[in-house]
């Protein structure tokens, strides 16, 4: 998944937002970055990508960039 | 894998009861989430309403209910047992099965026994009503489900937005039958489903979620996607089974999402694992009867593998027929 492919899934599928998202934005400033966008992201890599991303290594994220780091 | 299988117990009947309060999310919970998010939530959860007991009405209440269905015409010196699961009794003490025996006019030689499981409790506690009734050699009555919408906190979207209250019951007896049962414990992962702060011991006294339920969302979806999965497979194989034999996965109704992701991670069709609970909500360890109930009319049910998982960390499977139980709907109070 590129990082085109990864904001575009993140923002419509995941986060459902209307806020614009880059690779800098920092995930406490989204208000939809809650426990559902969080297990979202947990299934639609699995799916996407076949792997399992550790929760705790989620929660230590602090930017989109961070969250991307961890799927591709 | 260690299996336990219990032959010569039958059961015979399964009734449900929810609460007649039901609310769309934005209607229950105003302050968290406007009509835009409260969709935004339900698409991903699956839970668009909610079903809330009010103050007055618990989990006993619900669970009498349907065990009044259940019973009927039963000969109450018959019942040998009666078993109650939840994690939301009545009382701290005495335990909510002696209130039950009392309030169904079952008889003073009846072992009660209460289970405090949640989400994996209805296969903990059909094992223990099964054993029951096969050494007792009576019936047995057996009552699960919660209330947990008096434990989640009015701020916490996490657990006010998927959390429903349901009772039910489901009446055992010595018969043609074969159950057979697996459990795990992951002990060390209690965290992350736990109440803190309102049994005997005290801990992190300014912790934010004291006294109510704090969920970590994250920890349950990998522990759906990577031991759940891996725990229904090996059930499968130490049975003789295949994935395919199954005719129904009834599994707990965690939220739409991972019951999706764990059809995806077993290989088989998604109607195999069908999510009902969308008016409902995550009704612990109600959800078995429940997903049964509403299925089984357009189900094939003679090879169903029941698989309840969450707090404890625990899971319990179940391999059983049902196609010749009586289920008597889901009523409610």
């Amino acid at each position: 998944m590129n990082e085109q492919e990864f904001l575009t899934k993140l923002k419509e599928d995941i986060l459902d937002t209307e806020q614009t998202i880059s690779m800098d934005t920092v995930l406490q400033d989204i208000e939809e970055w809650d426990s559902l966008s969080f297990v979202s992201l947990i299934a639609m890599v699995k799916v996407a990508t076949g792997k399992k991303l550790d929760h705790k290594a989620i929660q230590a994220a602090e930017t989109v960039q961070d969250l991307y780091n961890l799927v591709k | 894998m260690k299996i336990h299988v219990i032959e010569g117990v039958r059961i015979k009947r399964i009734a449900c009861t929810v609460p007649q309060q039901q609310y769309a999310l934005a209607e229950y919970a105003p302050n968290l989430f406007d009509e835009k998010s409260a969709k935004r939530m339900a698409r991903g959860t699956g839970f668009a309403q909610l079903r809330i007991a009010p103050e007055q009405v618990t989990t006993a209440d619900l669970c009498a209910q349907s065990a009044e269905h259940v019973l009927a015409g039963v000969d109450k010196e018959q019942v040998g047992a009666m078993v109650f699961v939840s994690q939301t009794p009545d009382y701290v003490l005495p335990a909510t099965s002696h209130v039950l025996q009392n309030r169904l006019g079952l008889s003073n030689d009846t072992l009660c026994l209460d289970i405090n499981e949640g989400c994996a409790g209805w296969v903990s506690g059909l094992y223990a009503a099964a054993n029951c009734c096969k050494n007792m050699k009576t019936d047995v009555c057996f009552g699960g489900g919660d209330t947990i919408s008096k434990l989640t906190h009015p701020e916490d979207r996490a657990t006010r937005s998927i959390f429903g209250d349901a009772g039910t019951a489901t009446l055992l007896e010595p018969g043609p039958g074969r159950l057979v049962f697996a459990f795990q414990s992951f002990g060390e992962s209690k965290d992350a489903i736990i109440v803190r702060n309102r049994a005997a011991r005290r801990e992190h006294p300014q912790a934010e979620h004291d006294g109510t339920l704090y969920l970590d969302g994250g920890a349950i979806m990998e522990f759906a996607l990577d031991k759940v999965p891996v725990a229904i497979n090996e059930m499968l194989q130490a049975c003789g089974q295949t994935v395919e034999n199954v005719s129904l996965f009834a599994c707990h109704q965690a939220n739409q999402l991972i019951l999706r992701s764990l059809a995806d991670e077993l290989g088989v069709a998604r109607e195999k694992v069908p999510f009902t609970a969308g008016k409902i909500g995550n009704e612990s360890s109600a959800s078995i009867p429940l997903v049964l109930s509403a299925v089984q009319e357009q189900t094939e049910l003679t090879q169903v593998c029941c698989c309840g998982f969450g707090v404890g960390l625990a899971i319990g499977i179940a391999m059983a027929d049902f196609s010749a139980v009586e289920f008597l709907g889901v009523d409610t109070l």
